[in-house]
């Protein structure tokens, strides 16, 4: 694993067409860290289901345009630690668990495989976290 | 910036999309739209061709799933034209290898459907 410990962060409105450019920011972080293409893709496609479910549910919950999703890279025991964070007005019931709380089956059928974790929780200042765990490969 | 070309022809009567770029959630409702024009054109056997599809997340599956379901209500069908490695592994993931069929050529898609 090279040294790049410091954390990257993206904000992103939320509005479909910035995911994008999400992925990328996000699996260029992964590829410094040392995950092969193949992995990268993967954390490419989570990073899109988790960023998709973030903006879905800002629009459902109608916050507006100008709400940001925000995806914060970092490595934390040689694991690749992946924070999507946005505003919610709605609470979020502790027992609930990540499948729960996410709608679209697919997706998290694919985020559940393709990650090492998935976990979601609140943040104090009303924001949910989607955190993504991945095993940096030696 | 995240774009999707979508090509649509006819071969043998079948009708063949071909997707090349990115199906993510702000593409996929164009995919979504180009599957409805088709049905209501009347092409309910439909081949998708994805060999030039870099990117693809649940979104692009649920659009595929969705136009099946309205494929199938005129007795239609959706085959998919794909080899690559990263698309083919969320179609594993979802079990929706067993839902469409993959062949690795457009040929090959053609000519299935038109022995059935």
């Amino acid at each position: 694993m090279k040294d790049y410990n410091q954390p990257t962060s993206i904000k992103i409105p939320a509005k479909p067409e910035y995911i994008g450019v999400a992925r990328l920011v996000t699996a260029a972080y992964a590829g410094f860290l040392g995950f092969d293409s193949e992995m990268t893709e993967d954390i490419k496609i989570a990073v899109s289901e988790a960023c998709t479910n973030a903006i879905l549910q800002l629009h459902k919950e109608a916050q507006p345009e100008s709400s940001m999703v925000e995806v914060l890279s970092y490595a934390e025991d040689s694991r690749l630690i992946i924070e999507v964070k946005y505003p919610t007005k709605e609470a979020i019931p502790a027992e609930k668990t990540p499948a729960q709380l996410y709608e679209r089956d697919l997706g998290m059928s694919i985020l559940t495989s393709i990650m090492d974790k998935v976990e979601i929780m609140k943040s104090k200042d009303r924001n949910v976290i989607l955190k993504l765990v991945k095993k940096i490969p030696r | 910036m995240v774009d999707l070309k979508i090509e649509s022809k006819e071969v043998n009567g079948i009708g063949v999309i071909v997707l090349e770029g990115e199906v993510d959630v702000y593409t996929a409702p164009k995919l979504k739209s180009r599957l409805i024009d088709l049905v209501d054109e009347g092409k309910y056997n439909i081949i998708i061709d994805l060999q030039k599809v870099e990117f693809m997340d649940s979104s692009g599956l649920g659009v595929l799933v969705g136009g099946l379901k309205r494929v199938k209500s005129h007795q239609g069908s959706i085959s998919l034209v794909c080899t690559q490695e990263n698309i083919l592994k969320i179609f594993r993931i979802t079990g929706l290898v067993k839902v469409f069929p993959i062949y690795a050529t457009e040929e090959e898609a053609v000519n299935s459907l038109k022995g059935q």
